[in-house]
């Protein structure tokens, strides 16, 4: 029982912390599909924005929250396919530059288009309309779908598409189709952590998604590694819970972070994603190098189920 | 019966320069054809567009009779043509078996990527389909070995046969291969000879982009020169090494003829060779 109550009493002192991590590792999911498949879009946060107007307006219009989600979701997958369309030609740091720009003009319409947004004064008194079970959901379930477009056909084609994209097209991958694809993805769950946002913290201010905000899920995704969802939570975890246990450094904390940042991209370009992969790969790799009999004798069964004598496991 | 694959007056143009500069030729089926010719004189280039990943500026592209001049470029590769590229071009983030299935995906299993994704209906046993497909690939160029090790890994002619599988993989109906033996020892090029001549007797036709004169000899059973985006020669191997316009777009006029087996490098320099 004084477990159970310790648990629970952490859960408490900890909620926002944990909703926060929540929301951004969605949104660290969208950056982190779109790097992977080569495409170095940040127009997440824009959709993050985007997002949170239409969840926060509607559920405050009076519409039913898993209604407004499915709309908000809706409506976003149809204008990152418009933006996907209208940016097919820009590549890597253009593609990047251009998505920024996008990210900055909404945060402008925001500001300035009074009548919808409230303009400076945001979107106030939308009522809580999500519970943090239901994030942690959409997390576990955006992670298996994540890992699933690491896995297979797909996960083998974008990859092919970000390491050689021409080399791709000549073995039939559509390559304008797949970037499309993962382009609108990416936009769609960066609109989903705007809508939680909106919906669990009852207001939006204009100045959410801004330049800050792509810093930080830009960094998420970088520290915890672009090749894998898991990276992207990891580096959501991290850098949503480190800055509050350093809170007595005060400003200091951005020095920690630059110096990590530059720690990560000079000796670890793949995150720590990456870093565990190589040492799971290398390890996995000098131990059949070392006793093939071992992993053959796991594969080696008799008619009768069971296992050869050496192959068994010591008891 | 008509040509498996034909190039009508195709000119390349980047910027000013004339890369193919009304290049016909016309391939049948069955055939393992060689294509020579100095450095910068439209190999490559033709393959590319063969290939449709270089765009012709005028001249048309048929595979068995039909127009492909204006196809999608990832459409060429599911009209039957495969190729490998001058440069090892395998993915190091994934496996032998994985860089080989990449080739064994075919259009029809990439075309819906939600379908691909959520691994609905088909989508399961198109994954298992490619892998039979890519394990039958690797064995055809003895690879079998290494399906799980990292093509990093491997010698560099062992990534070169990997490449060969990729495209083998595809099921084509004509493979084109850019200099597949460049940078090889005499012993690896001689197996490499050996497994295109294997794989023509089963049936497959070839474009072989090759320096080595010894090599045209041994495998092809015709061949092109280029020279200046143009073709200047065509017929049995030893007809086009004998012809005149192709010693002397090799090594100047008035030269022998080219030395047979002679080091790609100094064929590749006329102008040294003096």
């Amino acid at each position: 029982m004084n477990a159970l109550a310790s648990i629970g009493s952490w859960y408490t002192n900890n909620e926002t912390l944990i909703q926060q991590i929540l929301i951004l590792a969605l949104l660290a999911f969208g950056i982190q599909v779109a790097l992977r498949t080569g495409i170095f879009s940040l127009a997440s946060i824009g959709f993050y924005a985007i997002g949170s107007y239409t969840a926060g307006l509607l559920v405050k219009d009076g519409w039913v929250t898993i209604l407004a989600i499915l709309a908000t979701v809706a409506l976003t997958a149809m204008l990152g396919w418009l933006l996907a369309v209208l940016l097919v030609r820009l590549r890597d740091l253009y593609l990047a530059m251009a998505t920024v720009a996008f990210d900055l003009m909404i945060g402008v319409i925001a500001l300035n288009w009074t009548g919808l947004t409230g303009g400076p004064l945001g979107v106030v008194g939308i009522p809580i309309s999500v519970s943090t079970l239901t994030i942690f959901l959409t997390v576990v379930g955006a992670g298996l779908l994540l890992s699933l477009l690491e896995r297979g056909t797909i996960g083998r084609t974008l990859e092919a598409i970000r390491e050689d994209e021409e080399l791709a097209q000549s073995l039939s991958v559509d390559t304008g189709r797949y970037r499309r694809f993962a382009f609108v993805i990416s936009c769609v769950l960066g609109a989903l952590a705007g809508a939680y946002h909106a919906l669990l913290f009852t207001d939006i201010q204009a100045t959410d998604a801004g330049f800050d905000l792509i810093v930080l899920a830009l960094t998420m995704v970088i520290i915890g590694g672009f090749g894998s969802w898991r990276g992207a939570l990891v580096g959501a975890i991290l850098l949503t819970w480190i800055p509050l246990k350093l809170t007595s450094i005060g400003e200091w904390w951005d020095v920690v972070y630059g110096a990590l940042m530059i720690f990560v991209a000079t000796f670890a370009p793949g995150g720590l994603f990456g870093l565990w992969r190589d040492l799971t790969r290398r390890v996995s790799g000098s131990k059949s190098g070392q006793d093939p009999a071992r992993l053959q004798g796991t594969a080696i069964v008799t008619p009768g189920g069971r296992a050869p004598p050496s192959a068994r496991e010591p008891t | 019966m008509s040509a498996l694959l034909e190039i009508a007056d195709a000119h390349v143009d980047f910027g000013g320069v004339h890369a193919l500069d009304g290049a016909t030729i016309s391939i049948d089926h069955r055939g393992l054809y060689g294509l020579i010719g100095p450095n910068g004189s439209g190999k490559s280039t033709l393959l590319g567009a063969i290939s449709r990943l270089t765009d012709l500026t005028s001249g048309r592209l048929l595979i068995e009779g039909n127009d492909y001049t204006q196809v999608r470029r990832h459409v060429a590769n599911a009209l039957g043509i495969a190729r490998t590229f001058q440069t090892v071009r395998l993915l190091p983030t994934m496996t032998v078996l994985s860089n080989v299935m990449l080739g064994a995906e075919n259009e029809a299993v990439r075309r819906h990527p939600v379908i691909n994704w959520l691994r609905i209906g088909r989508a399961r046993s198109d994954s298992q389909r490619a892998r039979t497909g890519a394990v039958a690939a690797l064995e055809r160029v003895g690879m079998t070995a290494v399906t799980n090790s990292y093509p990093q890994d491997l010698p560099y002619g062992s990534q070169r046969k990997v490449e060969i599988a990729r495209a083998l993989a595809c099921d084509p109906k004509v493979l084109l291969l850019d200099e597949p033996t460049a940078g090889m020892s005499h012993s690896e090029r001689d197996e490499v000879g050996t497994l295109l001549m294997d794989l023509n007797q089963g049936g497959l036709t070839q474009i072989l982009v090759e320096h080595d004169l010894a090599m045209i000899h041994r495998v092809t059973t015709h061949a092109f020169a280029l020279n200046f985006g143009k073709v200047i020669a065509g017929g049995t191997p030893a007809q086009v090494a004998a012809d005149p316009l192709v010693r002397e777009a090799y090594l100047g006029h008035g030269a022998s003829a080219p030395p047979v087996g002679s080091d790609p490098g100094v064929t590749a320099n006329p102008h040294q060779s003096q």
